[in-house]
């Protein structure tokens, strides 16, 4: 990751109250804790920090491997990842292509939005 | 602090915009012929490995009270002085002085100014984050014409300025420091037409600017090509491919000999000989890479103007935020075929002017988000992409969450030769100040009534960072819009005969 698009997310994240985990290699950031009407437990969420960020738009989302949310919410389950010391599972959540969000752009979106997003995704079975 | 010691100080190119120059020789020769004045100014940084820039964000305009006014030369009161350094710890950005000697005087620094900006270098940095102060002088002699020095310090390293560039909406300046000498021969026959049509000094200052082409094939080539006739002698040009056998059709100094080399060469050494066969004088830094790499990046800071040539998203995106962030402007140019039942029934083209305070390519709605995404993807994973849309239909679901196709048409050597030689005209225009296109977004099909002329003159978003961040430099890269993926081969200098 570049200093710039470091400094980008970093900033992002400073404007989210709930507590997120910037990590490297592979660069992503973890939401902790967010709260599904689906289960009674909060859960994690991992979105990736995609090569050429922010001009690349962001995409998909990581639930934890095994987590409950899997093939309940919208978006069919893929391959895992381990970031953060964790195994995560791909989700093929596309909220900017398509999937009810407005169409990337990055003087206005990024982590600090996408959460929005992911919020109103776990919260909805599909 | 001691400036006076400083030895082995790094060249720093000054940007500011022409709205803030004419604001502050207002200011600086208030009290001229005999009476300095001055200003505290705000700027952003971006260091190169060559340097320094500096964008002068804003001047921080003295109130009343704010500078000795019985005095003839310039004293800064603490309350001014305390205000800037506020302004500077808010901001994240870095504060410096500008001052005027007397008009005949050069803009040597005096002891007294030694001593001022051996102060303001240790007070400043102790508010904020930045540690760089810069200290510049301005003077005119009897005649009105301007004259400068300035220098500089971030941590141990000292800087002078060696050229400011304007950037105003009708010319671009550029200037150097009183104390630098160019040699540049502006006597010539070659470009008298030239100078009859456009002035003496117009020609001359062709001969003086530098140019950044950003894509060096059917549209960038012919732009180089007519530049270098017309005159200009130092260019910058940025392009990762080699040439293929498809480019003969639109690549300008391309040839069938060019593919007797394995490789053939890079379209920048094409291009660059081009240049050369056609005056030998010309200055010409040739990079196989990307607008988005840092390397690429360090070369624009000393450029007058980029034409960005490349038709693509990322390129679009990244000349849109050098021009608020950096100061730096752009001619843009894109060019597309349309066609019906074998007919070709469009030939259009697009030019953008981009400029500090202009609309940003996501304002001007140029930027398509799924392109731009594919294009800074790796192979790998746009082959997954398909792949996984593919499954994606196979389940019954729409596949343009992962992956979606955009044919598009092929562009022909005469539409881009037409292309590239109108932005070269601009470009003329531009740096001279002796025309301007009368519109920031021009649109045209040459196989309509009026070549289906549309110029148009959007305004940017009021809350948008092109507005907000301009002259941000390196200090507005938490709004960085664009960045170069890491899977992009490093940048390759292609130097000497080397192609």
């Amino acid at each position: 990751m570049t200093d710039d698009v470091r400094a980008r997310v970093e900033s992002e994240l400073a404007r989210i109250s709930i507590p997120t985990l910037l990590v490297f290699n592979p660069d992503a950031v973890i939401y902790n804790g967010l709260p599904s009407t689906i289960t009674a437990s909060p859960t994690d969420v991992m979105v990736l920090v995609p090569g050429g960020y922010p001009q690349t738009m962001l995409d998909l989302a990581f639930l934890p491997a095994g987590s409950p949310l899997l093939g309940v919410l919208k978006g069919q389950p893929q391959q895992n990842l381990s970031a953060g010391g964790r195994t995560w599972t791909q989700v093929s959540y596309h909220p900017h292509t398509n999937g009810g969000a407005p169409p990337w752009d990055p003087t206005r979106h990024g982590f600090h939005t996408y959460i929005d997003e992911v919020l109103s995704w776990i919260s909805v079975r599909r | 602090m001691d400036f006076r010691k400083a030895v082995d100080a790094q060249p720093t190119v000054v940007r500011m915009t022409g709205e803030v120059r004419g604001r502050l020789e207002s200011l600086l020769f208030s009290r001229y012929p005999n009476r300095e004045w001055a200003c505290f100014f705000l700027f952003g940084t971006r260091r190169t490995r060559e340097g320094l820039l500096l964008t002068i964000i804003d001047l921080l305009e003295p109130g009343e009270g704010d500078l000795d006014s019985e005095s003839d030369i310039v004293s800064f009161s603490e309350p001014y002085t305390l205000r800037a350094a506020l302004r500077k710890q808010d901001s994240g950005l870095s504060v410096g002085t500008i001052h005027s000697h007397p008009e005949g005087c050069w803009p040597k620094p005096s002891r007294l100014d030694d001593d001022m900006d051996g102060y303001y270098a240790e007070y400043f940095p102790l508010f904020g984050s930045s540690g760089t102060y810069f200290g510049l002088i301005f003077s005119r002699d009897e005649d009105g014409q301007m004259t400068f020095s300035g220098r500089g310090q971030s941590g141990s390293v000292y800087f002078r300025v060696t050229t400011l560039l304007t950037i105003g909406d009708r010319e671009l300046r550029r200037d150097n420091a009183f104390s630098v000498v160019e040699r540049v021969n502006m006597a010539d026959s070659f470009h008298a037409r030239l100078g009859e049509l456009y002035g003496t000094k117009a020609a001359q200052r062709l001969k003086t600017c530098r140019v950044a082409i950003i894509g060096v094939s059917g549209t960038g080539s012919p732009a180089a090509h007519v530049l270098a006739r017309a005159g200009v002698k130092d260019f910058v040009l940025v392009d990762p491919q080699r040439l293929a056998p498809s480019n003969l059709e639109r690549v300008h100094g391309s040839s069938m000999s060019d593919f007797d080399a394995d490789p053939p060469p890079h379209k920048v050494a094409v291009v660059r000989d081009l240049l050369l066969s056609i005056d030998p004088d010309i200055k010409v830094e040739c990079l196989a890479g990307n607008i988005l790499q840092s390397e690429v990046r360090d070369q624009l800071v000393n450029v007058d103007l980029i034409l960005c040539c490349t038709d693509t998203n990322h390129s679009r995106t990244a000349v849109g935020e050098l021009a608020y962030r950096y100061l730096i402007p752009t001619i843009d140019v894109g060019v597309a075929f349309e066609a019906e039942a074998g007919l070709v029934t469009g030939e259009i083209g697009r030019i953008t002017f981009y400029s500090p305070g202009s609309p940003c390519a996501y304002c001007l709605g140029a930027v398509n988000s799924w392109k731009a995404s594919v294009e800074l993807m790796t192979e790998e994973e746009k082959a997954l992409r398909q792949v996984q849309a593919a499954d994606a239909v196979a389940r019954g679901e729409a596949p343009n969450g992962y992956w979606e196709d955009f044919p598009e048409l092929p562009t022909v050597g005469h539409f881009t030769t037409l292309a590239g030689s109108l932005i070269a005209s601009y470009a003329v225009g531009w740096l001279t100040g002796k025309f301007t296109a009368p519109h920031r977004s021009i649109e045209f099909n040459i196989l309509e009534p009026g070549f289906g002329y549309v110029g148009f003159d959007p305004p940017a978003r009021r809350d948008c960072i092109c507005q907000t961040l301009v002259g941000y430099a390196d200090e507005g890269a938490f709004a960085s819009v664009v960045s170069a993926p890491e899977h992009w081969p490093p940048v390759c200098r292609i130097v000497a005969a080397e192609r």
